[in-house]
């Protein structure tokens, strides 16, 4: 290069990538970015010391399409319950246009994981919790017990059945085990209508197997709606910059119950 | 059984059934029969109140308990057609009066998406009578 300007400014502007780049740890030319490990050999699955960013787009629990695990069943492939086939089919041949999540009421904890506006995972191993805080929806959250505690009785007249479920969670190797049952039957608990029943227990396995991606596998257990237990899952991407491009890359504040004015475009035609 | 403990009886399954309803009233999105319904059931030109808590078991049987005039009676034979959403129950067992209900009711759901407005509509037919019915979600 034999113009001095130019080589200047290639050099600054390499400078300035790496200084970036180091700075925010943001993978350069398909640099692939190991995944962030506490002193104690934890991984860390969400926001680690230093870095910023957040959790966004994800896929499906069933069919192979963009995120979605190519091990997935397809939607043909689930076990449903007759009745729960027939209320699938229902909720599809009407565009999901009775989606209690639209409503701006609670979405399921699968749910929130696929919902736009993303989410961080907040761990606390001095509290025994994992916290998973999702900006979409409700704006809410869901906790997870790292203390070995059980699940909850289902038929115990004490226990509350919630949105959320009771989640226990323990780690194998790498991958945060997580255990719910408790679930009210509010909510269509993933992403393509998907029913469940008060018998539902889900078995999350979650693991990061770089800084970008977040692997998400689900096992279904419900009885009262599938015949057998089934399992599917898909990977999270990491966003580097705000949902507007900003460098904030922090989840924004967003209330969908405020002027949700999308319920009324919701028809079955 | 005397006035008062009748009168007593009756508030005791009033209080139960808010109960209920406070405790199944969580089954919108899941099973569509299973929750707490509420309507009426046309007899002789009135309308008598009735209060209906269907409950979906793991092995798909649906148990349920109706409530009318003060009496709390079991259901049996609820079956749910999900091929065309028709529904189909026995209401059988002593009445306040310890007298012996049964009558059969059978209808079809509409509004099935709707966690708030779904109903079930029908006709009850015992030996001698038949009428009308409807049961809103509650």
């Amino acid at each position: 290069m034999k113009n001095p300007l130019m080589t200047f400014s290639s050099v600054t502007l390499l400078g300035m990538t790496i200084w970036c780049a180091s700075a925010v740890a943001q993978p350069v030319d398909g640099e692939t970015i190991p995944t962030p490990r506490m002193a104690n050999g934890q991984i860390y699955l969400g926001l680690s010391p230093g870095q910023k960013g957040f959790w966004g787009s994800s896929g499906r629990i069933f069919g192979t399409r963009g995120r979605s695990h190519v091990t997935n069943l397809e939607a043909d492939e689930i076990p449903f319950q007759p009745w729960a086939r027939s209320l699938w089919e229902y909720r599809q041949a009407n565009n999901e246009k009775d989606d209690p999540h639209a409503r701006c009421l609670p979405a399921g904890v699968v749910r929130l994981i696929q919902t736009v506006n993303g989410f961080q995972v907040l761990q606390h191993p001095e509290l025994n919790r994992v916290y998973m805080v999702f900006g979409g929806g409700v704006h809410t959250w869901r906790v997870i017990h790292t203390d070995g505690r059980p699940l909850v009785d289902i038929d115990d007249p004490d226990t509350i059945p919630t949105y959320m479920g009771y989640s226990t969670g323990h780690w194998e190797g790498d991958t945060l085990v997580v255990e719910t049952n408790g679930f009210n039957e509010k909510t269509w608990f993933a992403s393509g209508s998907l029913p469940s029943t008060r018998y539902m227990q889900l078995t999350e396995r979650i693991s990061r197997p770089n800084f970008e991606t977040l692997r998400y596998e689900v096992t279904v257990d419900d009885p009262g709606a599938y015949t057998r237990p089934w399992t599917g899952g898909f990977d999270v991407a990491w966003n580097w910059t705000g949902w507007d491009g900003s460098e904030k890359a922090e989840l924004h504040e967003y209330f969908c119950q405020d002027n949700n004015l999308d319920v009324m475009h919701m028809t079955n035609e | 059984m005397s006035a008062f403990l009748k009168k007593l009886r009756q508030h005791m399954l009033i209080i139960l059934g808010i109960c209920l309803v406070a405790t199944l009233a969580f089954g919108q999105e899941g099973h569509p029969l299973d929750g707490t319904w509420s309507g009426d059931r046309i007899v002789n030109g009135e309308k008598v109140r009735v209060l209906v808590i269907m409950r979906l078991l793991p092995d798909q049987r649906i148990e349920g308990t109706i409530i009318e005039n003060g009496a709390r009676i079991p259901l049996r034979d609820v079956n749910l057609d999900p091929s065309a959403w028709t529904v189909s129950l026995t209401v059988d067992g002593p009445g306040r009066s310890g007298e012996q209900i049964s009558y059969s009711m059978e209808g079809s759901i509409k509004n099935l998406g709707s966690a708030r407005n779904r109903i079930i509509v029908g006709q009850w037919r015992d030996e001698k009578e038949e009428g009308d019915f409807s049961l809103n979600m509650n």
